[in-house]
């Protein structure tokens, strides 16, 4: 039994995709190295050397052809614990098969607590931190808004000022915006860090349809473009 | 491309020198001093005040462009809030400061940004000044245009009263 076998498993060739399987063998679909349970214990004492060899030219094959299957025939004797044996490692080892394939992965950055990435943790804690106190309206170029300040140099009296958004820089916490308007016939542009503690409040009145991200040429168009 | 005329002669001519100059108007402002204009490839050059630039009058003293002549308190290089001696060199016909006259004026409004303390920058579109006497008050009665909270710390009130929108 065991010498007809190894003669079986030896006309076999490993490149061969599918393998005409002799009667007598069942003929378990596999891939991965790892088909040894499948093997009933008697076999696998003398099958020992062979599938060493198996398993080094089944990791070059499957390292070759990824989304093609290399059958192995394989002699298992047809015995009802074997067949439940074989079917359940058949199926664990498909998927580990479909797996080995390049899928494409979602990229997600992964801030783990390491002092590469100490000030990116930071500065998304303080982004979080401005967050939770107040609700800060997504602003975006060619908003009109309105903001509530309280300017350092005027006692700290709120005033109000009003303008369109003609630019918005990324920053984390230093994210900042620049208002544009024209008041009494000259133009006047303020540039405010998006989570300064001074702003109490920003309102966007108004959204114009513009198609850039910076809006710098309202500085050469008629004073009517900019004023709001 | 349209001609943009308000550009100086001298920067329009330093950049079609350059390379081909991207049709994007100006980046953030430059802090660079007016010396290095044909240093920026950007269109917008603004830049401190210093000798020989022309500045507008914000008030009805009479006089309505005004050369700097000298910057005040030590500096090359003026600000928001600075004080300047200025010739003037034009001006209407009946008024209290006539064409030639030397004064003394201040700031109220640059091209150049002016930093804040909480983070903030404030800048106009052109420079201009109020002509002041020695004691710091306006000679004219009335001012024109927009005034920042700088002159607050320079204790400029009576602009500020005068003024009829304060940024």
């Amino acid at each position: 039994m065991a010498s007809t076998c190894i003669r079986q498993m030896a006309t076999l060739s490993l490149k061969s995709r599918v393998v005409a399987a002799p009667k007598g063998l069942k003929v378990v679909g596999l891939s991965s190295p790892s088909f040894t349970p499948a093997v009933t214990p008697s076999l696998k004492q003398a099958c020992e050397p062979l599938r060493s060899t198996f398993q080094v030219a089944s990791k070059t094959s499957v390292n070759g052809r990824r989304d093609k299957f290399t059958v192995f025939a394989q002699a298992v004797t047809t015995t009802p614990e074997t067949e439940a044996e074989a079917d359940t490692t058949a199926e664990a080892t498909v998927p580990e098969t479909s797996d080995d394939a390049p899928a494409p992965a979602v990229k997600s950055k992964k801030l783990t607590t390491r002092v590469k990435h100490i000030m990116e943790i930071l500065n998304k804690d303080a982004v979080e931190a401005a967050n939770a106190e107040k609700v800060i309206p997504d602003i975006r170029p060619g908003d009109v808004i309105q903001l509530r300040i309280e300017v350092p140099e005027n006692k700290r009296r709120v005033s109000l000022l009003r303008g369109i958004v003609i630019s918005r820089r990324n920053a984390g916490i230093n994210t900042t915006f620049r208002i544009r308007r024209v008041i009494a016939g000259v133009g006047v542009e303020m540039v405010f860090p998006l989570y300064s503690p001074n702003i109490k409040e920003i309102k966007v009145v108004d959204k114009r349809k513009v198609r850039r991200a910076k809006l710098f040429y309202l500085r050469d168009k008629i004073a009517r473009m900019s004023s709001c | 491309m349209a001609t943009r005329s308000h550009l100086p002669r001298l920067l329009r001519n330093a950049s079609q020198a350059l390379s081909p100059s991207p049709l994007s108007h100006s980046a953030s402002a430059s802090a660079s001093s007016s010396s290095s204009a044909s240093s920026t490839l950007l269109q917008q050059c603004r830049s401190f005040v210093q000798m020989r630039t022309r500045l507008e009058v914000a008030d009805n003293s009479g006089a309505k462009r005004v050369s700097c002549i000298k910057v005040l308190g030590g500096g090359k290089h003026g600000k928001l809030g600075d004080l300047i001696i200025a010739s003037v060199k034009d001006a209407v016909p009946r008024g209290k400061v006539k064409k030639g006259e030397v004064v003394n004026c201040v700031i109220v409004r640059a091209a150049m940004h002016r930093q804040r303390s909480d983070g903030s920058e404030i800048r106009f579109d052109k420079n201009a000044v109020v002509i002041v006497n020695k004691q710091g008050e306006p000679i004219g009665t009335r001012i024109f245009g927009p005034v920042p909270h700088e002159l607050r710390s320079k204790n400029f009130m009576k602009i500020l009263t005068l003024a009829d929108h304060v940024t």
